[in-house]
């Protein structure tokens, strides 16, 4: 849980010290004011990745130099992070100490829903895979070393094919290894997936299309990295002639269905942003039943829901550990109990007008 | 910045893991500290130049030809440790657990830094095996170090030599959460009875 916030130079935030405490809070204000660089601060420190930006430099505030974040967060124990971008380059530390990402990452899973997770249900495959692959990490951070031999193995799989494909054999063993855990890791996290998603569509109550994963593997695991070498061999020769690898990981696919059809295809933009809040709450409970308690972000939650199914999804959201949604539609929230209310004005965060948050929260504000 | 020193953070700056930032906070850290300690400096990096070689049976660092490992007679002959870099022997040795001599590649196989088998130290490897029963294949783990083991596996296995790959575990001290499944399963694969 994210006792405590401290932004400096972060993008359009001004330097602030927040102090959320457990429970649900729902940020209030209008576009441009600070509220989806508030949950990015958020996600920032617990993944040491933007969900905005791939330049960590895109984040600090215009006319600074640099950024620093620091969170305390409270789990079994106290822990702080940091994470940050100067000129040299980026940082991050532990309880003030840089180590592993795996570390880092272990402290305190996130998980979220925002426009750039839209891509997952609407986007190319690549998108699919990153959101399974952050699944997997975010239940076991040790994958971390899985994913990074693959894709590093892999890279010089394509070097080597762009340049002939000449002595091919070492490093399609290497990868059949990678290969043959990766697709595992994949396979398994989306069985406990598909457990959690359904039990989470049973709670909503309401009368829905089937939604289901599928898992496409470009090859299976069952057979172990003997196998998977033996289907990387079978395709050498045409690798080798059209100069990239043509198996393996990079060419899985995810299919998210709604109604058993594709939701890429067939649903809504309501529909899918339904489909898209769902399983980012299946992924937290699973990560809640592996002790593992995850922190929401809901950015732009009410966008494209209606009334009735925002109120079905509610509780299902606001039940959430430690929870942080995000909208510029105050007059929606109206009627719907059971969150923390903060106004985000200016880069500012402050309480909400009749805010329900107080001594039980343990809130407070200051502005350095 | 005035010429020497524009000269001095230039030079360091071609140090490989050394930025323009660091090579500056070198250069005026050597700014500050006595003369003598510069010139001693200056004079060991002059040194190592002049006087060390790469040995001519092993490739290892030394001043003498042969290396003083590949002259010593009291080291075994038919063990053959095969490492990628020169400064991969010294963690080896200090286990005091390995008597037998060296061979470094110098370097391991990495397409995307245009290494290729033509670019490794093989042929003096091959040149070696007369009397040699065994080649402990001491590469990095790392994706590169693993592909050239696998790869002077396939090359030595027609030479009727054993060939053996250094095992993989967990590290001392390292924790079974944050360990991968790799590692993890060589683990297990690797594991002895005590």
């Amino acid at each position: 849980m994210l006792a405590q916030l401290s932004c400096r130079s972060f993008r359009n935030l001004t330097d602030t010290d927040w102090h959320p405490g457990a429970g649900c809070h729902l940020l209030l204000g209008a576009n441009g004011t600070g509220k989806t660089s508030l949950l990015e601060a958020i996600y920032l420190l617990a993944t040491t990745r933007s969900f905005r930006t791939s330049q960590p430099e895109d984040c600090v505030r215009w006319g600074e130099e640099s950024f620093h974040l620091r969170g305390e967060f409270e789990n079994t124990e106290r822990t702080s992070l940091e994470v940050g971008w100067e000129p040299g380059g980026r940082h991050r530390a532990v309880n003030g100490s840089s180590t592993t990402l795996a570390s880092h990452l272990g402290v305190q899973p996130v998980v979220s829903w925002t426009a750039a997770d839209h891509e997952v249900l609407s986007g190319q495959p690549a998108h699919r895979r990153r959101f399974l692959d952050q699944g997997v990490v975010g239940l076991k951070p040790a994958a971390l070393g899985v994913l990074a031999r693959h894709r590093r193995a892999l890279g010089q799989k394509r070097e080597l094919l762009s340049r002939g494909g000449r002595g091919l054999a070492p490093w399609n063993e290497v990868l059949a290894e990678a290969i043959s855990e990766l697709v595992s890791l994949r396979q398994q996290y989306v069985a406990r997936l598909r457990v959690a998603l359904g039990r989470t569509l049973t709670e909503t109550g309401e009368a829905l299309p089937v939604i289901d994963l599928r898992y496409r593997p470009s090859i299976a695991a069952e057979g172990g990295a003997e196998h998977v070498l033996a289907r990387l061999a079978a395709v050498g020769a045409r690798e080798r002639e059209e100069k990239r690898p043509l198996l393996g990981p990079h060419r899985d696919e995810l299919e998210v269905l709604w109604g058993e059809r594709p939701a890429r295809r067939v649903a809504s933009a309501g529909e899918r942003k339904l489909v898209g809040v769902l399983l980012t709450i299946a992924r937290g409970r699973l990560l809640e039943e592996a002790g593992r308690s995850p922190v929401y972000l809901l950015d732009d939650a009410d966008a494209e829901l209606d009334r009735g199914r925002l109120e079905a999804l509610w509780p299902l959201v606001a039940g959430g550990p430690q929870v942080f949604v995000s909208s510029n539609r105050p007059v929606v929230w109206e009627g719907i109990e059971g969150a923390t209310r903060w106004a985000v004005e200016g880069g500012k965060v402050g309480p909400a007008q009749g805010s329900t948050h107080g001594s039980e929260t343990s809130t407070q504000v200051s502005d350095k | 910045m005035s010429d020497p020193l524009a000269r001095l953070v230039g030079e360091l700056s071609r140090l490989p893991g050394i930025g323009t930032k660091t090579a500056t906070r070198l250069a005026h850290h050597l700014l500050k500290v006595p003369a003598a300690d510069c010139r001693a400096l200056a004079d060991a990096i002059v040194e190592v130049t002049e006087k060390l070689f790469y040995c001519s049976v092993c490739n290892s660092i030394t001043d003498v030809e042969p290396c003083g490992i590949c002259s010593d007679p009291q080291r075994d002959a038919s063990l053959l440790c095969v490492v990628e870099e020169p400064f991969n022997i010294a963690p080896v040795e200090r286990t005091g657990e390995f008597r037998g001599r060296y061979h470094v590649l110098m370097g391991a196989l990495s397409p995307q830094h245009g290494v290729g088998p033509e670019q490794l130290r093989l042929a003096g490897l091959l040149d070696r095996l007369g009397g040699v029963r065994e080649v402990i294949l001491a590469t990095n783990p790392s994706v590169e170090g693993e592909a050239t083991a696998l790869y002077l596996a396939r090359l030595l296995k027609p030479k009727e030599v054993k060939v053996t790959r250094l095992a993989f575990g967990m590290p001392v001290g390292g924790d079974i959460e944050y360990t991968d499944e790799v590692t993890l399963a060589r683990s297990l694969a690797g594991r002895r009875e005590i």
